[in-house]
């Protein structure tokens, strides 16, 4: 059995498409809903200044949330160093809730000491 | 096994992983120059199982592509670790992760198959290719692409 470049090729190409496309998103902004932006100003709860990216909680709405912020070296390079985040200090967050309803939101941006930084 | 990711994750490795600026990006780095290698390597050779390229002398790519796939798959495990401790507990929960893991498992085992079955007859391939060695190959070619693919929806499942 002899199989031609362009069957090998079409072999190839069914395996990519045939990979598994997820059923939800967690970590890209997709399953972030954009149109229900939520801005508070809260202590911060806790404090996880880590990679593969921050994370701060907070008290909202009777919950505690989970803020996804950005990875270490982007919030350093942006002006947000680890010494800026402590539990108690109040933040100013602007984020977006997952559509699936968990607790949990992606940070647009963050105040924290009157200074904004951009965390996209 | 949530005992021992637990365990990892709070390790000094796991801490390590977390807390460096540098140390996630360059692991990160590697797992992809990894992925490269794996699928430069073995997505290749399968290729050339299936008939592609037929003008490359088999005897000199099959050991060239076997070589750069194996010293692929040892970057892939020595990085794929070191994520993995940054994150254990989490990762064990991760559907896309478990996937992966069981596939590799699978991808590894019709590789090691393939060499056991087929070494003595990479003379004769090209005149007389064994069917069963070409499914072999167009499954390898599967496993990977999907492995790679599930590696990269690891972080949006």
């Amino acid at each position: 059995m002899h199989l031609r470049a362009p069957t090998a090729l079409v072999i190839m190409i069914c395996a990519m498409l045939l990979a598994p496309v997820p059923l939800s998103a967690h970590h890209g902004w997709s399953s972030y809903d954009a149109s229900k932006a939520v801005k508070v100003e809260v202590p911060l709860a806790a404090v996880r200044y880590q990679n593969p990216h921050g994370e701060i909680e907070i008290e909202h709405e009777g919950k505690t949330w989970v803020i996804v912020l950005a990875p270490v070296s982007r919030m350093q390079a942006r002006g947000l160093p680890q010494d800026d985040l402590k539990v108690g200090e109040t933040v100013i967050v602007e984020a977006y809730p997952r559509r699936d309803g968990e607790p949990e939101m992606r940070a647009e941006r963050i105040t924290v000491k009157g200074k904004t930084v951009e965390l996209r | 096994m949530e005992e021992i990711a637990a365990a990892l994750e709070a390790s000094s490795l796991g801490a390590a992983m977390r807390d460096s600026t540098i140390l996630y990006p360059i692991v990160n780095i590697l797992h992809l120059i990894g992925l490269v290698m794996v699928l430069g390597g073995i997505g290749l050779l399968d290729l050339r199982m299936l008939g592609l390229a037929r003008q490359l002398p088999l005897a000199g790519v099959y050991g060239l592509l076997t070589g750069t796939a194996v010293a692929g798959v040892c970057v892939q495990m020595g990085s794929g670790f070191l994520l993995f401790a940054s994150d254990a507990t989490a990762l064990i929960a991760n559907d896309a992760f478990l996937l992966k893991m069981l596939l590799f498992a699978a991808a590894l085992l019709n590789a090691a198959l393939f060499r056991l079955l087929w070494r003595k007859r990479i003379a004769t391939w090209d005149a007389a290719p064994p069917f069963a060695g070409r499914m072999q190959s167009a499954l390898s070619l599967f496993m990977w692409g999907t492995i790679g693919a599930l590696g990269r929806l690891i972080a949006y499942v």
